[in-house]
């Protein structure tokens, strides 16, 4: 579908990127995941057209599109701070795109009749497109504000309405839930994941965040220093990174595969793998599959699970205890299920934690944060 | 006003003496402007009513109005799109190009009249082969309004930069993405973003204009505009017979100042609501 071959760019006398070689495939979720400074928006920029590469080839669909002019490669794009038009509503935003396309063909000239008709079809299909990407963004009622207005989820939507207006089979998204706070975070990964399959999109997303990449990703490429150093899904990615640097960058976060398998109101059955299963609030059925996060800082250690009313407990071994400053990572083994809690330091020290003991990992059931998510292969 | 000070104590002494260097300042402003108008009234209303009479001066008015829109929709004209380059492109020689647009703002204006008529007078390097089909600028409204255009211009290019520069250009990225072309997107986006700027350039620039004498009075001494007309009536008659064109001219310099300001100030394009 995307097609980078041995794209280059130098920058001053620097090599901002150096020979990316990537492939990515109709209809997939691809993260680009890498630490702040590694050309990863510059990367996207060049596939949308904002810029030349100095050397290489950008195809999309097998067409070379690596000389054409922005407006004529149908890639849809989403910027950090999501770059609304502040001159323009929201229903103006969502509709530019749109009334950029001419329907007049020049036999219309000679036909005025049939010039007004097709003004008036060209019409109505806008407003039919922009009411229907408003209404699937959840942003109708705001049509007539202005982007200053807005909260940050908010503009979110919109930027993301104004590119999906225009129906465009590429989506190119630039870290876009940064600028959001945690909980708004969460709604709005669900939400990209939602669009991503609702308009059958393929999905370039860069993000320095492991967790996103983790939840959204079918596929992961690392990207550091103006390369790409590795590709694969998140679970080759995670749990067997190329090199020591890239497993320093991407850590370890809790998150799994699973499968709903039963639901009582909104409490969630959820099937990891053959011994283990999780109970989470969401609003998925039985059959779907999913992909689950629990940030470490939602996960309590004690030596037993009698004094907890959390609904998830899981027995396990210390695998290895991190200090990073006032608090510290203990990474658990829970019988093949590998969790990662933080704990202050002070706690290490009051209940000795060390590689080899023995606990308990608790977290709530509110405390799991559940995407639907299917497998690609 | 809206800085004013919560407790009772004392303004402190640098505050009293920022605000009398700055009442010698008004006042001076206020008092030239002031005293010309209302000695004019007091001491030769008769004087007044005459010029106000005067056909000859209201000529000389509406040509300073009217060569001035002239320089000012020219400078429009050439100078956006110039402004937006400045304000987008890197290219060799970008510094120099800046410099030069600045030049008509330091060198003295009747040196510019003498460079404006010696490239376009009747034997200058452009002058003259126009004189040929007919175009002529030495004593022409064309005259004038050259020589206007050559002392703003510099004006209208700095603002616009200004709010062309003032604009994210990733905004132009999304347009373009959006499917407009590069026409489309400076039509669509990046215009109406630096309009505020562009109008107040377009203001500064035909105050600039109406209000220049030095490189007229050497180019096109007749048609007069009215600065002309008050010097030539100050040369040849006196204080007394200049003075009634001069209030007149800066009641209606004024008048237009006033009206721009208030349609610019209230002119809110996409502040939050």
């Amino acid at each position: 579908m995307i097609e980078i071959e041995g794209i280059g760019i130098t920058w001053g006398s620097e090599f901002a990127l150096k020979d990316i070689n990537l492939h990515v495939r109709e209809k997939e979720f691809f993260v680009i995941l890498g630490p702040t400074g590694a050309g990863k928006t510059l990367l996207l920029e060049l596939i949308a057209g904002f810029y030349q590469p100095d050397a290489g080839v950008v195809k999309i669909r097998g067409h070379d599109v690596t000389r054409l002019p922005p407006e004529r490669r149908r890639i849809g794009f989403v910027y950090q701070d999501y770059a609304l038009f502040p001159h323009l509503s929201v229903r103006d935003n969502t509709a530019f795109g749109m009334r950029m396309r001419h329907p007049l063909r020049k036999r219309d000239v000679f036909n005025l009749g049939r010039a007004a008709d097709t003004i008036r079809e060209h019409r109505q299909a806008i407003d039919s497109r922009v009411d229907e990407a408003m209404d699937k963004l959840n942003i109708t009622h705001l049509g007539h504000r202005k982007p200053l207005t807005l909260s940050g989820g908010e503009q979110q939507r919109v930027a993301i309405a104004r590119a999906i207006a225009m129906n465009p089979p590429v989506m190119l998204l630039d870290e876009p839930l940064n600028a959001l706070d945690a909980r708004t975070k969460d709604m709005m990964r669900d939400e990209l994941r939602r669009i991503h399959e609702e308009f059958a999109l393929t999905t370039l997303y860069v993000t320095h965040d492991q967790a996103e990449a983790m939840m959204l990703a079918d596929r992961i490429a690392v990207m550091m220093d103006g390369s790409v150093v590795q590709v694969g899904t998140p679970e080759e990615i995670f749990q067997s990174p190329a090199s020591e640097e890239i497993a320093k960058f991407v850590g370890m976060e809790n998150t799994f595969q699973g499968t709903v398998t039963g639901r009582e109101d909104d409490l969630t059955i959820i099937k990891i793998d053959d011994e283990h299963t999780m109970e989470a609030v969401s609003k998925y059925n039985a059959g779907e599959q999913v992909r689950v996060l629990i940030r470490p800082e939602y996960i309590t250690l004690a030596e037993t699970s009698d004094h907890t009313s959390a609904r998830n407990n899981y027995g396990g071994t210390i695998k290895r205890v991190v200090h990073m400053g006032p608090i510290s990572k203990v990474e658990l083994n829970c019988d093949g299920l590998y969790l990662a809690a933080f704990v202050t330091r002070r706690s290490v020290d009051d209940m000795a934690l060390e590689a080899g003991m023995r606990l308990c990992a608790s977290f709530k059931a509110t405390s799991v944060h559940v995407i639907k998510h299917g497998v690609q292969i | 006003m809206t800085h004013r000070q919560r407790t009772g104590r004392k303004p402190e002494a640098y505050s009293v003496i920022f605000a009398i260097l700055g009442a010698v300042i008004l006042s001076f402003i206020i008092l030239t402007i002031s005293n010309m108008i209302v000695l004019q009234f007091l001491a030769d209303y008769p004087g007044f009513v005459d010029a106000v009479k005067d056909p000859g001066v209201w000529r000389s008015i509406w040509l300073s109005i009217w060569t001035a829109i002239a320089a000012t929709l020219i400078a429009l004209v050439l100078g956006v799109p110039l402004a937006y380059m400045l304000a987008r492109r890197d290219f060799m020689g970008k510094g120099l190009v800046e410099a030069v647009i600045d030049v008509p703002v330091v060198i003295p204006h009747t040196v510019a009249g003498i460079a404006l008529l010696t490239v376009f007078g009747y034997h200058g390097l452009i002058g003259a082969p126009l004189r040929t089909i007919g175009i002529k600028f030495v004593d022409m409204e064309l005259g004038i309004i050259i020589a206007l255009l050559f002392v703003s211009v510099p004006f209208m290019v700095n603002s616009a930069r200004e709010g062309f520069q003032s604009i994210d250009p990733r905004l132009e990225n999304i347009a373009r993405s959006l499917g407009a072309s590069g026409w489309g997107s400076f039509c669509r986006v990046s215009l109406p973003l630096a309009v505020r700027q562009i109008v107040v350039g377009a203001i500064m620039t035909w105050a600039r204009a109406i209000s220049e004498f030095g490189a007229v009075v050497v180019i096109a001494y007749y048609p007069m505009i009215a600065p002309t007309l008050i010097y030539e009536r100050y040369i040849s008659f006196g204080l007394k017979a200049s003075r009634p064109i001069a209030v007149l001219l800066m009641l209606v310099c004024l008048l237009v100042f006033v009206i721009l300001r208030i349609f610019s100030s209230r002119w809110k394009l996409y502040d939050r609501d």
